[in-house]
């Protein structure tokens, strides 16, 4: 049983390989980063259309194995995928401990930490008078 | 690429035009260039760099548009 998945274009002659790209699965920052990772032993080239279909161009320094080379690129490209989802939702997380933390005793919400500085002011103020 | 230069295409899509210029300023000791309606040739300051030269330089933009 043979088949399955390949978005890879091999020209063993002119010793690159073309990966096509999905836009609606990996947004062109994610291609980006992983294409930027792959110069360092090969020449990158990037085309095509960001809405439809982006086309990386990969020709190696070296003589190497080109589909292995497709391959690893489409690993990173989940890598990158999967820290760029990652970061998004550590960044909620992370606004959802300081709001949580933000919470006076009351439950009453502040917006902000100047609020917070003000509050501490007035009660402060409010000891001296007493 | 013909015996003096090469010419190098980018897609506008994806290639930022300051990281083209930035990459031009930064690749002046090793080569001069000429912007044509076809894309940029470049012209090798020393013939040997010639071969590698274009692929160098799309490496060169690709890393300046991390950069930024």
């Amino acid at each position: 049983m043979g088949g399955g998945l390949t978005n890879l274009e091999i020209d063993e002659k002119e010793g690159y390989v073309l990966i096509s790209v999905n836009p609606k699965i990996y947004p062109v920052d994610v291609v980006l980063s992983a294409a930027y990772l792959f110069t360092e032993k090969n020449y990158v080239l990037l085309d095509g259309d960001p809405k439809d279909e982006i086309v990386v161009e990969i020709r190696p320094k070296e003589k190497d194995d080109l589909k292995r080379i497709g391959m690893e690129f489409n690993n990173e490209l989940i890598e990158y995928a999967n820290y760029a989802v990652s970061t998004i939702k550590n960044e909620k997380l992370r606004e959802a401990i300081i709001q949580r933390v933000m919470l006076t005793n009351s439950g009453e919400k502040i917006s902000s930490p100047q609020e917070i500085l003000k509050r501490w002011e007035d009660s402060e103020n409010k000891d001296v008078r007493e | 690429m013909s015996e003096n230069d090469v010419i190098v295409r980018f897609n506008d899509k994806f290639y930022k035009p300051e990281a083209i210029d930035f990459a031009l300023r930064d690749f002046s000791n090793v080569c001069r260039f000429e912007k044509i309606p076809d894309g940029i040739r470049l012209i090798p300051i020393e013939k040997e760099a010639l071969p590698l030269l274009g692929y160098e330089f799309y490496n060169y933009v690709l890393g300046q548009m991390k950069n930024q």
